[in-house]
C-alpha cells in the first residue's frame, strides 16, 4: 500500500498464544479457565523468594509443534532469560522469556489468495502475567486494582513476524492464516476475545525517499487489539494519523499506543522501552534447553495435514476454490469431508451436501462435524443411494433429516419408509404412456405449443408413482413420447 | 564487561533503587563481576566454550504436564499486604504526570 505522499506502509506482528497445557509453564498449578480468583496459585507462580521454576515438558512439545507447523527451524539449544520490568500483574518483577536464543526461527505464513508470504522471525516460549481488575472505570481513573494470579505462569508462545505486510488487509490475511493453521494443531483455544490469543501490531510509514534499514524508522506498537476487526481498524487509523504527521513535516514518535474500540482511534500509552531497558539476562535457575534432532523429527512427522495442503488436495479432486476455503477454515469440517470421501463418496457431491443440508442440520443440533447421528459412513451411504439412482435428491433429504431424528442407518430408514425411486425406465415408460392416454386433452395442448401442460403431466406421473419417480426422468420420457422422438 | 557510573545509575532508576555514592561505587564492581559470569554463559551458548552437562535441561528430565491439587491458596492470598474479594489489592497503577 503506497500512500498519496509516496510513503509505504510497513506492518509486522507480535502474536501471543496461550498454550493448552494442563499445568503452568514452571509450576504444576492447573490452568483451568474460569476458576475463582487466586485459587490456582502457588509460591512459584507468585514469585516467592527461594522457589525454583521447573519447565513443563508438555509446553515445550506444543511450542515445537506450533513452530514446525509454521515452517520454523527449531534451535536444538535454546535458553531462558529474565525480562525485567515493573507492573502490578508481574509477581517476580521479571518475566521468564527467551531473548537471544529462542526456541525457533525463520518460518513463514502464506497469505491466502496471494502468492506472497510473511516471514516469521522467531518463536519463543514465555510465561503469562496475572490479570488486573481495575477498581474504577478503567486503568486511568482507578484508584486501586485487584490482581488475580490464576493466569500468571500459563505458557505462551510469542510469534514475531518480519515487517512483511504492506496494508491492513495483509494483516488480516496473515492473522486469518496463522490462526487457521494453529487451529489444526489443537495447541491453544485461540480466542482473541478471551485473551488466549493476543496481537500487537508494529506499524510505520516508509517515506518515498527513505533509504536504509527499516528498523531505523520510528514505529508505533499498537496494543489492545481484541479482534481481527480491531486490528484492521487500528491499523487504518494509525496510517492516517502517521501520514498526517509526515505531511505536516512532524516526526512520528516511537511509542506504544492503545486502540480504543469505541472511538476507533489510538491513544499514546507510554514511550516504548528499548530492549536494553528490560535488562535481559540468562535465567540462572533454568539450564539451557537441549532438544534431540530425532525427537523434533518425530514431532514433525506427527503433525496433522495443514490447511494449505488440504486446500491443494480439495482442488485436485475438483472442489471449487471458494468451497475449499470454507472447508479448510474448520479442521473438524475438512476432516469430516475427507472421511466421507474415504468411504467412497466423490468429493464435489460430498462437499455440496456437507456445505448445504448437513451444515444446516449440524448447526441446528449444535453438533461439531463428525459428532452426533450423522457419521461419515452414513452420509457416504446416503450419497451412494443417490448416486445409484435409488433415491431422488428430495428423498435423500428426507432420509438425512430422519437420521438426526431416529439415529438410524440410511438403509433402515429407506426400508421402513418404503422409499424407492422409480427410475427404472421400462416401469416408468408404462406409467408415462398411461398418463398420456388418460390426459389426451392436456397432451394435445402440449403438442400444440403449451409448454406449461408438461408440468401437469409430470405431476400426474409423480402422483401415479406416489412421488417415487425422478422428476427429471419423468420429464424426459414424457417429452420423448409427446414429440415422437427418441422412443426406444 | 565493565560498567560505568552512568550505567549503574540508569539500572538503579529502572529498578526503583536509590543509591548512596558509596553504594554506587560498590555496585560498579559487583555488577561488573555478575556480568562477567554472564559472558561465560554466553560463550557456552555460542559454542565458544564446551557446555558443562550439568547445566543442560533435556526433555526427558523436564516436569511432566500433570497438575497437582492446589493447597493453601487462601493462606498464600492472606500473605498479601492487602486483599479484597479473593484478590490482591495494588495501589493506583498509572502515575499522574
Ligand atoms: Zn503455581
Amino acid at each position: 500500500m503506497i500512500l498519496d505522499n509516496g510513503a509505504e506502509v510497513i506492518i509486522g506482528f507480535e502474536v501471543h498464544v496461550e498454550l493448552k497445557t494442563a499445568t503452568k509453564l514452571f509450576c504444576p498449578c492447573p490452568t483451568a479457565f474460569g476458576a475463582a480468583p487466586n485459587t490456582s496459585i502457588c509460591p512459584v507462580c507468585l514469585g516467592h523468594p527461594g522457589v525454583l521454576p521447573a519447565l513443563n515438558q508438555g509446553a515445550v512439545h506444543l511450542a515445537v509443534r506450533a513452530a514446525l507447523a509454521l515452517g520454523c527451524r527449531i534451535n536444538l539449544l535454546s535458553r531462558f532469560d529474565r525480562k525485567n520490568y515493573f507492573y502490578a500483574d508481574l509477581p517476580k518483577g521479571y518475566q521468564i522469556s527467551q531473548f537471544d536464543h529462542p526456541l525457533a526461527e525463520r518460518g513463514a505464513v502464506a497469505l491466502p489468495g496471494t502468492s506472497r508470504q510473511v516471514r516469521i522471525r522467531r518463536i519463543h516460549i514465555e510465561e503469562e502475567a496475572g490479570k488486573l481488575n481495575h477498581e474504577g472505570e478503567n486503568l486511568w481513573t482507578a484508584q486501586s486494582s485487584l490482581v488475580d494470579f490464576n493466569r500468571a505462569g500459563i505458557p505462551l508462545i510469542e510469534i514475531v513476524s518480519e515487517p512483511d505486510m504492506r496494508s491492513p488487509e495483509d494483516g488480516r490475511l496473515y492473522l486469518h492464516s496463522l490462526i487457521r493453521t494453529l487451529a489444526y494443531l489443537d495447541v491453544s483455544d485461540l480466542r482473541m476475545e478471551e485473551g488466549s490469543l493476543r496481537c500487537d501490531a508494529n506499524i510505520s510509514l516508509k517515506p518515498a525517499d527513505f533509504e536504509g534499514d527499516l528498523e531505523d524508522i520510528p514505529r508505533v506498537e499498537l496494543k489492545n487489539l481484541n479482534s481481527i476487526r480491531s486490528v484492521v481498524r487500528g491499523l487504518e487509523y494509525e496510517i492516517e494519523r502517521q501520514a498526517a504527521l509526515l505531511d505536516a513535516g512532524r516526526p512520528v514518535m516511537r511509542e506504544t499506543r492503545g486502540f480504543d474500540d469505541a472511538s476507533g482511534t489510538t491513544l499514546s500509552q507510554r514511550s516504548k522501552e528499548a530492549a536494553n531497558d528490560y535488562r535481559y539476562f540468562p535465567e540462572p535457575d533454568l539450564p539451557p534447553l537441549m532438544l534431540e534432532a530425532a525427537w523434533v523429527d518425530g514431532v514433525r512427522d506427527a503433525l496433522p495435514m495443514l490447511p494449505d495442503a488440504w486446500a491443494a488436495r480439495m482442488a485436485e479432486y475438483g472442489v471449487r476454490a471458494q468451497d475449499a476455503e470454507v472447508l479448510v477454515s474448520d479442521p473438524a469440517l475438512v476432516r469430516f469431508t475427507d472421511a466421507v470421501h474415504a468411504q467412497g463418496a466423490p468429493f464435489p457431491e460430498a462437499v455440496s451436501w456437507i456445505l448445504g443440508d448437513v451444515a444446516r442440520l449440524q448447526n441446528a443440533h449444535h453438533l461439531p462435524y463428525g459428532e452426533g447421528p450423522l457419521t461419515a459412513p452414513r452420509l457416504a451411504r446416503l450419497l451412494a443411494l443417490v448416486q445409484d439412482g435409488r433415491l431422488s435428491g428430495r428423498m435423500a433429504k428426507e432420509v438425512l433429516e430422519a437420521m438426526y431424528d431416529n439415529d438410524q442407518d440410511p438403509d433402515v430408514i429407506v426400508e421402513t419408509r418404503g422409499l424407492r425411486q422409480v427410475s427404472d425406465v421400462q416401469a416408468l415408460t408404462a406409467i408415462v404412456e398411461r398418463v398420456i392416454a388418460e390426459n389426451a386433452k392436456v397432451a394435445e395442448d402440449f403438442r400444440t405449443g403449451k409448454e406449461k401442460a408438461l408440468a401437469y403431466l409430470v405431476g400426474q406421473v409423480m402422483k401415479a408413482t406416489r412421488g417415487q419417480a425422478e422428476p427429471a426422468v419423468a420429464n424426459r420420457l414424457l417429452r420423448e413420447r409427446l414429440t415422437g422422438g427418441g422412443s426406444q | 564487561m565493565r560498567l560505568s557510573h552512568e550505567d549503574v545509575e540508569h539500572v538503579a532508576a529502572l529498578a526503583r533503587v536509590r543509591l548512596t555514592p558509596q553504594e554506587r561505587e560498590r555496585m560498579v564492581e559487583v555488577l561488573s563481576s555478575v556480568l562477567g559470569h554472564m559472558e561465560v554463559l554466553g560463550d557456552e551458548m555460542a559454542g565458544e566454550r564446551p557446555l558443562s552437562t550439568d547445566r543442560i535441561n533435556v526433555l526427558a528430565r523436564l516436569r511432566e504436564d500433570r497438575p497437582c491439587p492446589i493447597q493453601d491458596s487462601g493462606r498464600l492470598l492472606a500473605l498479601g499486604p492487602n486483599t479484597r474479594a479473593g484478590q490482591f489489592v495494588v495501589p493506583r497503577i498509572v502515575q499522574d504526570i
